[in-house]
């Protein structure tokens, strides 16, 4: 089972992929319409406002939530690397 | 060649330790000692911080690997399951597998180090990732009350959380969710249909 590089959510069916392109590595929650990968602003912005609209949180913590969630994935290892030295 | 070898060795002493760990936390608490957890698993006291260096990464790296588990464990249960009926149940069903672990980590998670608090949220947006979708297409459908996505995860998971943290008034025989899940899914249904 695949897991979504830049979410980390298991990848398991055709429609989880991107346009349905099951060569992508990232999720159709990642992908911009015309199924390219978000980038780092914009999935963070989206995961943020995921987590206001589904559980609430302020809006600082939702996006430092959001930024730590990203931490983890492959996706963004490089991204954290640089911002980290 | 050998060199492989110990590192299969050093993984299977990892996976132990994290094992071990989820056990005897889910039975005394986040405040065990990893004494504890080294007398349970068999091992060297020292051992333990060869695989991490302090109590804090052990207990990181603990939630992170919980975290993973529950969110495939819940993907695998959701997958194809349209119903509002089967997220609750699937949702109840993985937090009965670790139930007692589940509910130290609610009832001392303020303990814990501050980087678990994201493994947490990463935890619970598992959960309302699912739910959400599947209100979404019951309020299209006129189904369900028109409510915020937000207030009603927070009162089923406050629901949840109620019974587990009052486990020894409502099941003292410790099976409070398998107990009660009929009832609090149905009632939960009840509420939210119009």
């Amino acid at each position: 089972m695949k897991t979504c590089i830049s979410c980390g959510m298991p990848i398991v069916k055709l429609e989880d992929y991107p346009l349905n392109d099951e060569t992508k590595d990232y999720c159709i929650h990642c992908a911009r319409p015309d199924g390219s990968m978000q980038s780092f602003e914009e999935k963070k912005e989206s995961m943020a406002v995921f987590i206001m609209k589904t559980q609430g949180f302020d809006n600082l913590v939702a996006h430092n939530a959001a930024k730590e969630l990203m931490r983890k994935q492959p996706a963004w290892e490089s991204y954290f690397d640089i911002a980290d030295k | 060649m050998k060199q492989n070898k110990r590192q299969i060795q050093k993984e299977t002493t990892r996976k132990l330790i994290l094992q071990t760990a989820y056990e005897v936390y889910s039975k005394k608490g986040f405040s065990a000692t990893t004494n504890m957890i080294a007398k349970e698993a068999q091992i060297s006291h020292g051992n333990i911080f060869v695989h991490f260096p302090t109590v804090e990464n052990l207990q990181i790296c603990l939630l992170e690997q919980f975290g993973i588990d529950i969110n495939e464990q819940l993907h695998e249960m959701s997958e194809n399951n349209n119903s509002l009926e089967d997220i609750l149940y699937a949702h109840i069903e993985v937090l009965i597998r670790h139930q007692d672990f589940y509910k130290r980590l609610v009832s001392e998670g303020s303990s814990l180090p501050e980087q678990t608090k994201y493994v947490y949220i990463s935890i619970q947006s598992s959960v309302s990732f699912h739910l959400s979708q599947v209100i979404e297409t019951y309020q299209k459908k006129g189904k369900i009350k028109m409510l915020p996505m937000h207030f009603i995860f927070n009162t089923w998971l406050g629901l949840i959380h109620y019974y587990l943290s009052n486990q020894d008034l409502f099941a003292p025989d410790g099976s409070v969710l398998n107990r009660y899940k009929k009832e609090l899914v149905s009632n939960f249904i009840n509420l939210l249909e119009i």
